[in-house]
């Protein structure tokens, strides 16, 4: 699965350790998400989704892997 | 989402205390054959014909089997389910470990020293865990700080 989390967080200037607070995950969760090495639950996908006021399709996809 | 079966985080510094202190405690009974409780000795040779005058391995047994449980079972610092997922994988590692661990020893290992093989089976499966889900985090961790 494709994000495009660190993105989103250079937009809105925030950092992974003020992400992770906000969602309640660790800030090793965050950078394991953005490099795509852990993909989030649909709960999890959803907080951040909210979190950057935006759906979640807008922020992850699918690649030809899944 | 929450983990009914997890202890809060501080259980784990507790945990290592009773684990470290009754796995010295052991070793110093069962090895060395000091008599570190002696207030749980009794007269009578009981069971079998099996010289068990005291309690205090018992004792040692069980604190450190509650000690590895507390340790295997607390939360971390921040609990998410990251954690929840690598500690799940621990634990089929730890398994599997085990189990191939245990078809080796039953192939290769006879009578009585058999018999040390399944004492120290009640402790491996909790060991392995605590190893591999301690290593995982670290990896992780280590990952994490190199980008």
């Amino acid at each position: 699965m494709r994000n495009t989390l660190r993105v989103e967080r250079a937009i809105k200037n925030v950092t992974q350790a003020e992400l992770a607070e906000k969602i309640q995950v660790s800030r090793q969760t965050i950078n394991a998400i953005e490099s795509a090495k852990y993909v989030p639950s649909t709960v999890l996908a959803l907080k951040i989704a909210a979190f950057f006021e935006k759906k979640v399709e807008d922020i992850f996809s699918l690649d030809e892997t899944d | 989402m929450t983990n009914p079966f997890l202890l809060s985080h501080r259980f784990k510094q507790v945990g290592w205390y009773v684990a470290t202190a009754s796995f010295i405690g052991l070793g110093l009974q069962v090895f060395l054959g000091f008599d570190i409780l002696p207030f749980l000795k009794f007269g009578k040779k009981v069971w079998l014909d099996m010289t068990n005058d005291t309690f205090s391995d018992e004792v040692f047994c069980i604190l450190l089997l509650v000690g590895l449980l507390m340790i295997a079972f607390s939360a971390e610092k921040v609990e998410d389910e990251r954690i929840q997922r690598i500690r799940l994988g621990a634990f089929q590692w730890a398994v599997l470990t085990n189990s191939v661990i245990l078809l080796l020893s039953i192939i290769l290992i006879y009578d009585f020293n058999f018999l040390l093989v399944m004492e120290y089976n009640i402790f491996t499966t909790l060991v392995l865990l605590i190893a591999r889900f301690h290593y995982l985090i670290w990896r992780d961790n280590k990952i994490t700080l190199d980008l």
